[in-house]
């Protein structure tokens, strides 16, 4: 045997200078999938306030009748397309919020009623006041609002803190009890198409072949239908004398219909390419019954991007329910949901005198930001190999 | 033997280049000294993470964001626009305008650069002589057809077989072989009088290995150039190389000739990796001998001289508070290490 | 390739199966056969239909015989290029369809294309130079784009513009060539006013396309290719063109035909509130009176142009990737 060129060397035993390498020091950590995405989402400054965001959207949907002062249906022609009221928040130095007496008169000769303040008279604005009645949480009777004046049903002592419609209901107590069926609306549609994406894009992915070719076709089929022209008319075909409730389960069931798609494609694309990961394969040469496999094993590793996809796709229910009720072919009132309180703004004539009729604009461009926003933050925070 | 005084085509004094990220600086190249004569080949040695391919990228300015060379200097002897024995001016690669004139002017055309991985280094969409007749044209004075006459006689030189049709294929539609005969071909198209390999044969088959040395080598004899093999196999640098460098945590340990490299080793980390190699005459049943200890994370390098933890001659006081530099030890054989002051 | 085509193509042609079936399911929903109700529309207009006359028009649409009857007659009657008479215009529905047609497959088209021109260059910008102003710039207006949906936005433009600069943004035409017949001064104003409603109908799709742009072309950025032309001595204008943009391409091409559908949808409510004389808003009054020949053949035509639009976008991204040309070899 040849002599080796260089003298054996120490074993690592008995290396100086090797403290780096004791294992006995190192402490393991150990964090599960769920804390992993947790940690990767708090970094999303954005993201966050996305959520934050978010969950103060779906407490309205809670607290809607609470956070309402005026009853949503009391129309009052005396009140009329009245303008924002300002709120004044000292009196003197005192923190003691009011507003200006409005009276209106009709204008002799356009024949419009005309607002003015009447700087003599304030109304004092009292938190916790008094309103309508209605039941908190479905359940305690109270007539407790956030803000409410004194006065009650006195017309000339009132608030408006977004102004009123051309039936004179309160704007804000309109878009309280708005916000709570545009979300809702969302949620029951997007658990619908979840549910049809799912299973068919499950389908489609895990078993390929034939079940795949034919879902695909069918979904290729419904992505180059334009959409909107199909709900106007299926909207359209509602029964005028249907129930606000079978409309709006209608209304839901068509805006699926279509929406399914997106959930499936993503599920689909999972499936396949998990299907070809080691892992799978070794499951299943383990012996893992086929569920098995795919609850276990796989849908774990795709559950996050299916929360991500079904955050993303919830916007896009928020607008299609707006949009067709903004068309009138939607919810109808006395419904109320963003889409039915902008049907009022629907041309430049009537905005350009009343603008706030255009303000139920705004929260729906908020809650889709923020779900956009908090959609892709949770994507990367999915996403095991994004930076 | 005669030590011919030749002039240094590539000397690189204390190269540093880092990476300025979020969580810290990683100082993937500290400090690397080396010289590269004409016609002689050196190779660079070292485990993964070492900082061999970012000094190859440094020295062409083709570190990614967010590196960027620090310090040092790159010098490079250009190709003199006559046949001036001597070549032409001295050139300090680190101080020249990043992707300005000059420097494009000498990639590919005086400095070329071939990489681990053929398949991903095409463009898929672009035939392969596309490519090649790209570089012919950026650096030549030839216009397309002259240039695709030129690269189908690249493609025969270095082995393509059919270059005429291969020219107009697809990168994926050639084997790896092929296509890492191509991707020397198109370093080779302007006659560069340096060439950078980046771990060339790593992602080939063993047979398929040997060929491409065997082509390099054969090139390098017709042409006259330098090779700067990066590698972290010493066989192949056992082959091919005239010179080695052995590079650690982005210093160059120990530079010598090969022969000294593989018989008289000086610096530790050195004799380790040849220690580290299993011998085919062993026992059986015969321990390997693995260097100890892990290479310490980039963001968390030791104090002093980067390998004393791992050292079987560690000098407590000594390696781990001062830096250790490149010391010469005999004939072109330098090391950098406290045990040779 | 031709494989390629061939069965987009089939595809298509059964899409457009698909939506005849959708339309028809329109027409057929409101109750009561349309007989009737056009024979109770003559009536209060104070002209009569004759038994034998009315007995014709049951036979020629079908009407008391099975669904799938009904449907092959129909799709008879349009080979024959008979759409049907429309209730409330009291006239064959292609008259009243007329020129609007033709009107939302310019606003479209132009819309799409908008979507292209901006989208490309912006998302090429953003990518080579992230993090940069532009870039957050870029993403911003993206935002807006998809936040936002359309027809509120067109709403929120006509009212600045109505109140800050006294201007009426809407419609495509000025009032003097509304109803001219076509000319070179109609064509050109036509032009100047699509801008406003092609961009406010293709924000939405820019700023996705621009999204995945920048995704694609981050992604073929990092790939080694793109190390190599530099290596070689290209410039980063030229190399950056050339290669990774060239790859980033084409699932940016493969998507931009399905902006398509999305872009004609939108048209119809933008259109609507614009003031657009496309078929928007005639789809809506039509719905609206239950006028269903009319709404089922706009359902149509629309479904039909997305269709060809779509097949259309889908050859010329075989255009782009020689790799699926050569998939078929």
């Amino acid at each position: 045997m040849a002599t080796p060129d260089v003298a054996l060397g120490p074993t690592s035993a008995s290396l100086p200078g090797a403290g780096a390498a004791d294992v006995s020091k190192q402490r393991i950590f150990v964090a599960s999938q769920w804390q992993l995405m947790w940690w990767r989402f708090r970094k999303h400054k954005v993201a966050v306030a996305s959520a934050l965001v978010v969950i103060g959207f779906y407490l309205v949907v809670v607290g809607a009748d609470f956070l309402a002062y005026a009853d949503p249906n009391a129309s009052e022609a005396q009140r009329s397309l009245m303008p924002p009221q300002r709120v004044h928040l000292f009196d003197g130095w005192r923190f003691g919020p009011y507003v200006y007496a409005v009276k209106g008169a009709r204008d002799l000769q356009s024949f419009k009623r005309v607002y003015r303040t009447d700087p003599s008279e304030k109304i004092p604005v009292r938190f916790f006041g008094k309103g309508f009645e209605y039941r908190f949480l479905g359940l305690i009777p109270t007539t407790r609002h956030l803000i409410g004046v004194d006065g009650g049903r006195d017309a000339a002592k009132t608030i408006f803190l977004l102004g009123t419609d051309v039936q004179g209901r309160d704007l804000w107590s309109r878009l309280m009890y708005g916000t709570r069926i545009s979300l809702t609306i969302g949620l029951v549609g997007v658990t619908m198409s979840l549910v049809l994406g799912v299973v068919l894009g499950g389908l489609s992915g895990f078993y390929g072949g034939i079940a795949d070719t034919l879902i695909q076709r069918i979904i290729e089929i419904l992505r180059s239908i334009p959409t909107i022209p199909l709900w106007m008319g299926l909207a359209a075909a509602l029964p005028r004398d249907w129930s606000i409730l079978q409309v709006y389960f209608a209304i839901t069931i068509i805006i699926s219909l279509l929406a399914w798609t997106e959930l499936a494609r993503v599920v689909r694309g999972r499936f396949l390419s998990l299907r070809e990961e080691d892992f799978v394969v070794s499951a299943r040469l383990v012996g893992c019954s086929q569920m098995r496999t795919i609850f276990v094993h796989m849908v774990p590793s795709f559950m996050s991007h299916i929360i991500a996809a079904t955050t993303l796709a919830l916007p896009a229910m928020i607008v299609s329910e707006t949009a067709l009720s903004f068309l009138g072919l939607g919810l109808r009132p006395p419904a109320m949901s963003w889409g039915v309180l902008l049907q009022q703004a629907q041309n430049v004539q009537t905005v350009a005198i009343s603008p706030w009729l255009m303000l139920p604009a705004v929260p729906v461009i908020v809650v889709v930001m923020a779900f956009n926003f908090l959609g892709d933050g949770l994507r990367d925070a999915a996403d095991p190999y994004g930076r | 033997m005669a030590a011919e005084v030749r002039p240094t085509l590539l000397s690189v004094r204390d190269l540093k280049t880092y990476f300025m990220q979020d969580e810290g600086t990683v100082k993937a190249v500290d400090g690397v000294s080396f010289d590269l004569y004409p016609g002689a080949t050196l190779g660079i040695v070292g485990e993964s993470g070492c900082g061999k391919s970012v000094t190859a990228r440094s020295i062409l300015g083709i570190v990614d964001r967010p590196g960027r060379i620090v310090d040092g200097e790159i010098r490079f002897r250009r190709q003199a626009a006559t046949d001036a024995v001597d070549g032409g001016p001295v050139v300090d690669l680190a101080k020249l305008p990043p992707n300005g004139p000059e420097i494009r002017a000498i990639r590919g055309a005086e400095i070329a650069l071939i990489f681990q991985e053929p398949m991903s280094s095409f463009s898929p969409v672009h035939t392969v002589g596309s490519q090649i007749v790209e570089a012919i044209m950026l650096h030549q004075q030839v216009d397309r057809r002259q240039a695709r006459v030129r690269t189908i006689e690249m493609l025969r030189r270095v082995g393509v077989s059919s270059p005429d049709q291969r020219v107009d294929q697809l990168s994926n539609q050639l084997s790896g072989g092929l296509r890492q005969r191509a991707m020397i071909a198109m370093a080779l198209s302007c006659h560069p009088t340096l060439l950078i390999a980046d771990e060339p044969t790593t992602a080939l088959d063993v047979t398929t290995q040997t060929q491409i040395l065997e082509l390099m080598r054969q090139l390098q004899r017709e042409d006259g150039m330098a090779i700067m093999l990066i590698t972290h196999d010493l066989g192949v640098v056992a082959e091919m190389a005239t010179d080695v460098a052995v590079m650690y945590l982005g210093r160059v340990v120990e530079q010598a000739p090969v022969d000294e490299i593989f018989h008289a080793p000086r610096h530790p980390y050195t004799q380790a990796l040849l220690r580290s190699i299993p011998r085919m005459r062993s026992r059986s049943r015969e321990r390997l001998n693995p260097i100890a200890g892990a290479v310490p994370h980039p963001y968390d390098r030791p104090s002093g001289c980067p390998f004393h933890p791992r050292c079987p001659q560690f000098m407590a006081g000594r390696c781990d508070a001062e830096e250790p530099t490149l010391r010469s030890v005999g004939d072109k054989h330098t090391v950098s290490c406290f045990l040779y002051p | 390739m031709l494989a390629y085509i061939g069965r987009r193509a089939l595809l298509a042609i059964f899409t457009v199966w698909a939506i005849s079936v959708l339309s028809f399911v329109i027409i057929q929903l409101p109750p009561g056969d349309y007989v009737t109700s056009y024979i109770a529309q003559m009536a209060s207009m104070g002209s009569v239909v004759t038994d034998e006359e009315a007995q014709n028009l049951r036979i020629q649409y079908g009407l008391g015989q099975p669904v799938y009857v009904q449907y092959l007659k129909w799709m008879r009657l349009i080979a024959q290029g008979n759409f049907g008479m429309s209730m409330e215009w009291r006239r064959p529905v292609t008259e009243v369809i007329g020129e609007r047609f033709w009107l939302t497959v310019v606003v479209s088209v132009a819309s799409l294309f908008l979507t292209w021109v901006l989208a490309l260059p912006i998302g090429i910008y953003s990518a080579v130079r992230q993090y940069s102003v532009g870039d957050y710039v870029g993403t911003f207006v993206g935002f807006i784009g998809l936040a936002v949906p359309n027809f509120l936005l067109a709403l929120v433009l006509l009212y600045l513009g109505f109140t800050l600069f006294n201007a009426h943004i809407g419609g495509l035409f000025s009032p003097e060539l509304q109803d001219a017949p076509w000319s070179m001064a109609r064509v050109w104003d036509l032009l100047k006013h699509l801008p406003i409603p092609a961009l406010i109908l293709g924000l939405a799709g820019t700023a996705q396309q621009i999204r995945i742009m920048r995704a694609n072309l981050l992604d073929e950025l990092r790939k080694p290719y793109v190390v190599t032309a530099r290596s070689k001595g290209l410039t980063e204008i030229d190399l950056i063109l050339k290669y990774p943009v060239r790859l980033a391409l084409n699932p940016f091409a493969s998507t931009i035909g399905y902006t398509l559908p999305y872009i004609v949808s939108g048209s119809i409510i933008v259109s609507l509130v614009l003031g657009l004389p496309t078929v928007g808003p005639l789809l809506l009054k039509a719905l609206i009176a239950q006028d269903m020949f009319l709404a089922g053949t706009i359902v149509l035509l629309l479904g039909v142009m997305t269709v060809i639009g779509t097949l259309v976008s889908d050859i010329l991204l075989v255009w782009v990737d020689p790799r699926i040309r050569l998939e078929e070899t």
